[in-house]
């Protein structure tokens, strides 16, 4: 089971109160109307899907409602990196306060 | 003792022989005491034959008394309820029990299934796979069926509650033998929250059994007092009769405890439990040993029999054979004796043991053989005696019970749900986790230890690590060792189709080597090809013994093979606990309109949209669902009714850029939106599918208020508050979701504005001042009132929403109608056809994964606008180009019905199997028209109006001409009245 | 090749001899320096993969690459319940050809894989899920599968101990595909293996990739734990880990990983006779020949390639369970486990050409890949050896992604409302 510190209300949530948004950084082209049918298609479907430490984005749905990034392991589900939406991820390696 | 055949020894053990308990065993009377288990309960009866096996329903006993048991599965009527199966030793034995035995027919002592032994050369591993084949193996499937599973649930009601609590505590500690308690009591003044959950009724693990002294106390006697101490500190509990049954990610954990309350009331709580540190003390188990015939009852592990002797005052038999690689069953034969069992042989595979074994059993006289190994068993359904081959030769012992030791199985479950490797340690023979979860500490038993000093040693360096203080010092402990275990070996000249392996699923050495022959050598085929520890009692006594073998006969190690992965649950648990009071409408909680209470006593007959609508209305001229129907129709399109559309979404969006904001979620440029109008638009998703519909209206400026369809309500909220956080943070923007809070009920007809006219609002709502499409805000009575001019009828309509404290109020109001007379009440099945006259789309009804806004005619709506919109991009993707996608029209009956759901046939075909090329999405028979009408999504179906099709619905097919989707009033003139 | 026909006869014989005669299913050969084909996954779809490139193709110098042990992921993990109830006619096509092949599978393949054809039934519990069922029965029946609808009195003589008057789901009917129903579903790996292997082909355990070496936009070589294998072509068969493949080779797929719980309780006697879904609770179950109740629903949340599960989904499988049958709360829960499943934006499967022009790959079979398992062998066969989609494979092309041409089954039916 899945838990999450919110970086916003500051309340641990578990997964039944999160809602999952998918990967992180997947941009929207700038300017959809000049972009070809491959760059529009890739940002609708393509995927990284790591195997390993993922950044992706959850909702504190059933709290404050803030959408906030987290960097997740997809085997191991540690959770090494959760961040407010306008923060940046940084390359630390160490595990921080998460689900512990 | 009182009962003749009785093995309850007159003194002796932890029962309350003060307080006797009947039962019954296969409707006969029997007799336990306070402190059985329903497994020594039975045994004490001389009950020896307990069930059957899977295959070829050999006879069963008793091997071991608690979860790890493969053989006693009983149903139990009690008190509380009924339990179709579960393993006797796993059940407190209490007063009225009826049980049973769940295998064997007529009965588990005489089972004519047994004759399924004759045929066990030819039904050796895998014969399913390569047999019954022709003609099919649902020829044969019914039979093998009918033989197979355990109990069978009745559907009784138990009276035994199910509760789900919810917990969080610093340490939790599994287990509270010697490890466990001494890992508790190393926390004692630490301030932590430790929980000690312990699967047996009482506390003290093998001391109950086990010859001890700690701190010069006899080992029970320390063990009560520290549980004792543990309950008096605050912050700290135990927890009896309560399994810790799988550990998941982030330290979950799944408890259920059962407890038995002072007057009598049952429960099994269900424990979610999250814990910063984790003590894993949960022991281990006894291993038995491979020989020939080794699946007779009376064959029962060592340590079993020290604990029925000790524990619960039982002697098992009269003259007890002692078989053992370790020390084990020496001290199994020294208890025995001390109980006045004769132990006729001790027989060790080992070349020697312990001298001090050695002497005692000498002082004891009991004769001692090593290196010896059993040929062959003499054994009806009761076992009367052995043969064994030992170095000098061959020897014969008469005997009733063997007692067999062959080391130690951890119990690790909880560590593998986790993900942690079992790694085989050869030299204690058994296979532990050397790396833990984090935060996670073990001891005792399950790291391997068999020392009980060491034990104890353990548990208090992990008190001291969780707590981060000193390690209190090791109490003095006398206790016998168990000592080195001798290598499980594959028993020499025996054929391997007399050893047993899983007694549950008659798994034998010789199906290990079937497996091999065929190359079935992965750990996991070989399970799955023989069924090999697949049984109830997930393989506690048999994984081990079977790995080996097949380490054995494959040339290999056994860390090379390794072992099977442990999954959830460490012992199975009732479904009905799981579930707990989550039924009904507590799974999927029902949503009410704010005015239920009124709809109901108009006579409503509800159906489920998400919300609890009226579907149509119980009246004195209609009494059935059509007539109702019709007539709730009539009144709209001739006089006047009223529809409670509460549950319409409602999204405020406010802020100085809420009108660029809304631009880009609609079809329709929403910007240019003047305050006091309404407009109808299509939401799409990125990928350019209708995601929702409904109207904008602008109340303000810088104020606006979406209408998402209901049920989706909260989705769109969550789909703008989305976007705006993510895509457009900088959005001067705030989006709330106000569906719960306004009521909002519809007046529809030609004498609407009539019927709104009665509330007497303090705006013009002449039709000169009060267009369609417009929006109104005022007060009713000093309630803030809001009335848009929409309409979903056809007819002149007015959506009247105030808050909805007010929703019954307003609903009454309205219904009461005006001199004229009283609008109808509109239930949804007429308020669905009235709009389908009318050709509006139903989203989800009329719309699916594929359509888009050009193929519900809006496709110059999109040419229209410049900027973009969610969704817009993938408008001019090769799909959406192109004329796959099925377009909406209308369909007009020529001949028979039109339903929903009925398909298209493409032109040529007459019945199916054929090309299809759309389907119904909405059909009624009109009343309005008089005569059938539908909604249709169609390929090409723009470019083929007026061409006849062919309509397939269950087994009838019709014919209808398709048509524009506007049926009724196409030129809007009475929704402008 | 050793050849050994599983009959009664041959079970009598070897009974009789004490069983000493067995001969190997497969063989576990050491890897050539160089294969015609190679396939990467030893699960249902690569094995079967394997056995049509050699039956349909006459391609026999195949290897099979296998991580672990065959079988051992989705193919060992699913709850074996087979059915070809599908709308869009690709789809119905295509997953009636997998249930025609699995009708035929003991035949082809003189191995059982206990088929069990009990039914599969599609609960409805309200009137527009009824307008549904009757939308699905429909175009099934256009489509040319077998489908009935049954009204409540039915329901209640086939499923007895359903609870059809549920006060918060009231059972109003079912859809019934006779046809469908379970499978022993190791045999299916077993089975193939076996006689992949009689053709020559070579199935390698214990073979994990490490990555490809490329020419230009081939592969030549593929890098295992067990040395570097080259070949001419390679197809991919590894749900759940189709994107990891797809990085090694270079490009990426619509894919996102998910863990799908599955879960058995302990045996009882036989109680429910047919395997069956109620969409409303999600719950899909069946009981197996041993009398395990066998249960699945909803994808555990998030992104995963952790092959175990969370508790909230045990929950909310077990209480719709409870809900439907409530003598089923005296079950008791044996086992739960994850598999990891390739989900897709349209729920379909993905099939054929890569951007990697001697890559073909077989993945995106979402929840439901266990049923397709022949057709998804026979259509990635077919890629492999003629570079060109089958025609059932034809709509189920990577490409149709660039296009947005999507086949979502789901969405066909019409948004949940």
């Amino acid at each position: 089971m899945i838990l999450l510190r919110c970086p916003y209300c500051r309340e641990m949530r578990s997964e039944a109160e999160l809602t999952w948004g998918g990967e992180a950084g997947i941009m929207r082209p700038a300017d959809p109307a000049i972009a070809s049918d491959t760059e529009w298609t890739e940002y609708l479907f393509m995927r990284t899907n790591t195997k390993g430490w993922l950044q992706e984005q959850w909702c504190c749905s059933a709290g404050c409602g803030q959408w906030f990034k987290v960097e997740r392991h997809t085997v191991s589900h540690q959770i090494r990196q959760i961040l407010r939406f306008d923060e940046a991820f940084s390359d630390v390696t160490i595990a921080q306060e998460g689900a512990a | 003792m009182s009962l003749t055949g009785s093995k309850r020894r007159a003194s002796g053990g932890h029962i309350d022989r003060s307080r006797p308990i009947s039962f019954t065993w296969n409707g006969k009377k029997m007799q336990g005491f306070e402190g059985d288990s329903l497994a020594s309960a039975l045994i004490a009866n001389g009950v020896g034959i307990v069930g059957r096996s899977f295959k070829y329903h050999r006879p069963r006993g008793f091997m071991a008394l608690g979860a790890e048991d493969p053989n006693a599965m009983v149903s139990v009527r009690d008190a509380h309820g009924y339990t179709p199966s579960i393993r006797a030793g796993q059940m407190p034995l209490a007063e009225g029990m009826e049980v049973r035995s769940v295998t064997g027919w007529p009965s588990a002592s005489f089972d004519i299934g047994a004759l399924a032994g004759l045929g066990k050369p030819f039904f050796g591993a895998g014969f399913y796979y390569k047999t019954m084949m022709w003609p099919n193996w649902s020829w044969f499937e019914p039979i093998v069926r009918r033989a197979t599973g355990f109990g069978r649930p009745d559907g009784s009601k138990e009276s035994r509650a199910a509760q789900h609590q919810y917990q969080a505590v610093d340490v939790l500690v599994v287990g509270a033998g010697p490890a466990g308690l001494a890992a508790a009591q190393g926390l004692i003044g630490s301030g932590l929250s430790v929980l000690v959950a312990e699967q047996e009724q009482r506390p003290g693990g093998s001391l109950l059994w086990e010859e001890a002294e700690i701190d010069g106390k006899p080992g029970i006697a320390w063990a009560q007092d520290i549980a004792k101490e543990i309950k008096a500190t605050p912050g700290m509990q135990i927890l009896t009769s309560t399994l810790v049954a799988a550990a998941y990610d982030t330290n979950i954990f799944t408890l259920v405890q059962s407890v038995i309350d002072a007057r009598g009331i049952a429960a099994e709580r269900h424990i979610t439990l999250h814990a910063k540190q984790v003590i894993l003390a949960s022991g281990a188990v006894e291993r038995p040993l491979l020989f020939a015939d080794n699946d007779r009852p009376g064959v029962m592990l060592a340590g079993a029999v020290r604990r029925l002797i000790r524990d619960y005052g039982v002697a098992p038999c009269k003259q007890l054979v002692v078989k053992t690689s370790n020390d084990s069953g020496w001290l199994t034969a020294f208890a025995a004796q001390d109980a006045g069992i004769k132990v006729v042989a001790i027989l060790d595979t080992r070349p020697r043991a312990e001298a001090v074994h050695l002497a005692q059993a000498e002082a004891l006289g009991i004769p001692v053989v090593f290196e010896a190994a059993i040929t062959a068993m003499k054994a009806g359904r009761q076992l009367r005696g052995l043969t064994v081959s030992t170095p000098s030769g061959v020897r014969k012992f008469a005997c009733d019970g063997l007692a067999v030791a062959g080391g130690w199985t951890p119990l690790i479950h909880l560590a593998c749900h986790r993900g942690a490797k079992p790694v085989w340690n050869d030299a204690l023979q058994m296979f532990t986790v050397p790396e833990l979860p984090q935060g996670w500490q073990a001891s005792g038993g399950v790291t391997g230890c068999t020392s009980l000093t060491e034990a104890l040693g353990q548990s208090l360096q992990a008190a001291a690590k969780s707590s981060q203080r000193q390690a209190k010092a090791t109490p003095l402990v006398k206790a016998p060792a168990f000592g080195g275990v001798s290598l499980i070996r594959r028993p020499s000249g025996v054929p391997a189709n007399k050893v047993w392996i899983d007694h549950q699923n008659d798994v034998k050495l010789s199906d290990v080597e079937i497996a091999v022959r065929e190359n079935y050598v992965s750990v996991e085929h070989l399970k799955r090809y023989t069924t090999l520890g697949m049984g109830t009692d997930q393989g506690r006594t048999s994984n081990v013994n079977g790995l080996a073998m097949l380490a054995h006969l494959t040339g290999r190690e056994i860390s090379e093979v390794g072992i099977t992965t442990f999954r959830p649950m460490v012992s199975a648990i009732r479904m009905g606990t799981i579930a707990g009071g989550h039924e009904g409408d507590l799974i999927a909680p029902r949503r009410y309109l704010p005015a239920d209470a009124v709809h109901r006593r108009l006579g409503a007959d509800f159906e489920d949209f998400g919300w609890q609508r009226p579907d149509w209305y119980h009246r004195p001229d209609a009494s059935d669902r059509d007539t109702a129907v019709a007539l709730e129709m009539a009144a709209v399109r001739s006089d006047v009714g009223i529809f409670d559309g509460s549950s319409l979404g409602k999204v405020e969006v406010t802020g100085p850029d809420a009108a660029a904001f809304l631009a880009r979620f609609y079809v329709s440029d929403m910007a240019t939106l003047k305050p006091g109008s309404v407009r109808y638009s299509v939401m799409l998703n990125e990928e350019g599918v209708i995601y929702d519909d409904g109207v904008v209206a602008c109340l303000g400026p810088n104020h606006y208020l979406a209408g998402p369809t209901s049920g989706h309500a909260e989705a769109v909220a969550a789909h703008f508050e989305r976007w705006r956080q993510t895509e457009w943070p900088s959005s001067r923007v705030a989006v709330g979701n106000v569906t719960s809070n306004w009521c909002s009920i519809a007046v529809a007809g030609p004498r609407a504005r009539h019927i709104l006219a009665v509330l007497n609002p303090d705006f013009d709502i002449s039709p000169a001042a009060f267009k369609h499409m417009q929006v109104r805000e005022g007060s009713w009575q000093g309630i803030p009132l809001r009335v848009a001019r929409v309409s979903f009828t056809g007819e002149l309509q007015f959506e009247i929403s105030v808050p909805s404290r007010y929703a019954e109020a307003l609903y009454e109001t309205l219904l009461k109608g005006d001199a004229a007379g009283a609008p109808r009440a509109i239930g949804m099945e007429a308020w669905l056809r009235l709009r389908l006259e009318k050709g509006y789309i139903h989203l989800g009804s009329d719309t699916n994964g594929r359509t888009g806004p050009t193929e519900v005619g809006m496709a110059a709506l999109v040419a229209k606008r410049q900027d973009d919109f969610i969704g817009k991009r993938s408008l001019t993707l090769p799909f959406a180009l192109s004329d796959e996608r099925e377009q909406l029209v209308g369909l007009v009956a020529v001949s028979g019905k039109i339903e929903a759901g009925a398909r298209v046939l493409a032109p040529g075909c007459t019945a199916p199997p054929c090309k299809t090329e759309g389907y119904v999405t909405s059909g009624c028979d009109s009343p309005t028209l008089g005569h059938p009408i539908g909604l249709a999504l169609i390929e090409r179906g723009f470019a083929r109006q007026g061409e006849e099709v062919t309509l397939y619905s269950n087994g009838r097919t019709s014919r209808a001409r398709i048509t524009s989707p506007v049926f009724y009033d196409p030129e809007n003139e009475r929704l402008r009245q | 090749m050793g050849w050994q026909d599983y009959s009664l006869l041959s079970l009598a014989r070897q009974g009789l001899s004490g069983n000493r005669g067995w001969k190997q299913a497969w063989r576990s050969p050491a890897p050539k320096k160089k294969y015609q084909v190679v396939i990467i996954g030893g699960g249902g779809h690569g094995l079967a993969t394997a056995w049509y490139l050699a039956r349909e193709h006459g391609i026999r110098d195949i290897a099979v690459l296998e991580k672990g042990w065959i079988g051992g992921g989705n193919t060992g993990r699913n709850t074996t319940n087979v059915r070809s109830d599908y709308m869009f006619s690709e789809s119905a096509a295509m997953y009636d050809k997998a249930l025609k092949l699995y009708e035929d599978f003991a035949r082809e393949l003189n191995f059982n894989i206990m088929l069990s054809q009990r039914g599969w039934v599609t609960l409805f519990h309200d009137q527009h899920q009824m307008e549904s069922a009757r939308h699905k029965l429909n175009w099934m029946r256009c489509n040319g599968i077998d489908a009935e609808i049954l009204d409540r009195a039915a329901l209640a003589k086939l499923i007895p101990g359903l609870r059809a008057d549920n006060p918060r789901w009231p059972v109003l009917g079912a859809v019934l595909q006779q046809r469908g129903g379970t499978i022993r579903h190791d045999a299916v790996a077993w089975g193939y293996a076996r006689g992949a292997d009689r053709m020559g082909i070579d199935i390698i355990q214990n073979c994990e990739v490490k990555g490809f070496t490329r020419e230009g936009d081939r592969i030549t070589a593929i890098d295992t734990s067990r040395g570097t294998i080259g070949c001419d072509s390679v197809g991919v068969a590894v749900a759940g880990h189709s994107s990891v493949i797809a990085d090694m080779a270079g490009f990426r797929l619509p894919v996102t990983s998910r863990c799908l719980q599955a879960m058995v309780s302990e045996p009882i006697r036989p109680i429910l006779d047919v395997a069956m879904i109620s969409p409303a609770t999600g719950v899909y179950l069946n009981q197996t020949q041993k009398g395990e109740l066998v249960m699945g629903a909803m994808l555990d949340p998030g992104q995963s390639y952790g092959q175990r599960g969370g508790p909230r989904t045990v929950q909310k499988v077990v209480e719709a369970a409870v809900e439907l049958f409530p003598a089923f709360g005296q079950a008791r829960l044996m086992r739960h486990w994850g598999g990891i499943v390739d989900i897709v934006p349209d729920s379909s499967p993905i099939i054929g050409a890569t951007p990697v022009s001697n890559l073909y790959i077989n993945c995106g079979w979402g929840t439901g890949g266990f049923k397709a398992i022949p057709v998804g062998g026979l259509m990635l066969a077919h890629a492999i050896a003629t570079n060109r989609p089958h025609p059932l494979a034809e709509k189920f092309g990577l490409d149709r992604f660039r296009d947005n041409r999507l086949v979502d089954e789901g969405a066909a039916s019409g948004i949940a409302h």
